[in-house]
């Protein structure tokens, strides 16, 4: 497309204050310097005001009355009630808000990591515990053929009077409390599903 | 509800609410755009497009009092309820008649102009330089052999829109609005310099 041309379809966004940069500072010398362009420009002034006075000569009010009377005849439709989120987003407020909600989140942030650094976590610590150490009240380690059942593994541990504390750990160990270390160590020995078992140190 | 600076969005807020006092504010601020475009679309449509374009605009409004939500803010306002005009219009000229297949003798077509101007045309003795072209270009855009030329210069001098905004309103891809316009200036002017030969007038 010839460049005069191109600039000349882009007189009407200039004339509307929608062209910068370059292209405007070219337009505006040749309306400055070219009786063509000046020309082309008055048409489009003319457009503008002949519009402008037909608008001028109309009463605003034109049509109101019988808008209103059908506004009276005409149930308003339904307008479809907006979820929270919708009003939440809706509310022109919220920009108000968002500081008291940042400081509020931020509070919130601040107590949950005072409460976890002072909660203690036996979980984690006995996880990360090294295996020569026994768990609170642990005073047996077994370990349990892997080919045991569950409730072989549960008669043993019944006829042992001995409960699970830990594990399992390396080896398939587990730590054990028994009421009478002695005398479980012995029924834990007999049994099928205990490969070792010894006491604790 | 302060009167000044609302924006349309703002009033339209208000008419979801029910208050119709934001129906009337709009309606006093863009009525007469409404009522002008819709007059242009419907120019040589076979309709009587005074009457017509009174009840699209009404038509207009009432979708809006109806409705307020349905304008979702991603266009410009103007260039949303330009939109709504021109469809409404169109709608109307399906409606109730077509468009004629011989329009209203034009007055680019050198030998009907005498014809046409003879019976309307005000006295030029009487007028000014000014309200000559002033009426020249009246004439010269309501009787453009081309509607859509005509329609997209009402639409660029209404609300200040961009070929863009305008090509959206038309739904046209934006070279064609800038087609139209460069031709419809054209035609405008050789038109008015004709009017001019004609009443005497001189062309400035």
């Amino acid at each position: 497309m010839d460049e005069r041309q191109r600039l000349l379809d882009r007189l009407p966004d200039y004339l509307n204050g929608h062209v910068d940069g370059e292209d405007a500072q070219r337009i505006a010398a040749l309306l400055d310097s070219d009786a063509a362009w000046q020309a082309q420009a008055a048409v489009l002034a003319d457009v503008r005001a002949a519009v402008g006075d037909r608008m001028a000569a109309m009463d605003p009010d034109a049509g109101l009355i019988e808008l209103k009377r059908r506004i009276a005849v005409t149930p308003k439709a339904p307008v479809p009630k907006a979820g929270w989120w919708q009003r939440l987003l809706g509310m022109r407020f919220a920009p108000v808000l968002a500081p008291a909600l940042m400081a509020t989140l931020a509070g919130i942030c601040v107590v949950q990591g005072w409460m976890l650094h002072r909660a203690p976590d036996t979980e984690v610590a006995w996880r990360a515990a090294p295996i020569d150490v026994a768990a609170p009240g642990a005073n047996l380690e077994v370990r349990f053929a892997a080919s045991a059942s569950l409730a072989q593994v549960e008669a043993a541990l019944i006829g042992a009077r001995a409960r699970i504390v830990a594990g399992p750990q390396g080896g398939q160990r587990y730590l054990l409390q028994a009421d009478d270390p002695a005398a479980a160590l012995v029924q834990l020995r007999a049994s099928d599903a205990v490969v070792e078992a010894g006491p604790l140190p | 509800m302060s009167t000044q600076a609302l924006a349309p969005s703002e009033l339209l807020a208000a008419m979801a609410g029910g208050d119709q006092r934001a129906l009337d504010l709009l309606y006093r601020e863009w009525s007469r755009k409404v009522r002008v475009f819709a007059h242009s679309k419907l120019l040589y449509s076979g309709l009587d497009a005074d009457a017509v374009a009174g009840e699209v605009t009404v038509d207009v409004f009432h979708d809006l009092w109806r409705e307020p939500l349905r304008y979702d803010g991603r266009v410009e306002f103007a260039t949303w309820l330009l939109t709504l005009t021109r469809n409404k219009a169109i709608d109307q000229i399906r409606r109730h008649g077509k468009r004629r297949t011989i329009e209203e003798p034009l007055i680019e077509d050198g030998d009907q102009e005498a014809g046409v101007e003879e019976d309307a045309a005000p006295d030029p003795l009487a007028l000014h330089e000014h309200a000559q072209r002033r009426t020249a270009v009246q004439r010269c855009l309501q009787r453009l052999r081309n509607p859509l030329q005509r329609e997209s210069l009402t639409l660029w001098a209404l609300e200040d829109l961009s070929v863009c905004d305008i090509a959206r309103i038309q739904d046209a891809p934006e070279g064609t609005v800038k087609t139209r316009l460069f031709h419809g200036r054209l035609n405008l002017r050789q038109c008015m310099e004709r009017w001019f030969a004609q009443e005497g007038g001189r062309h400035g």
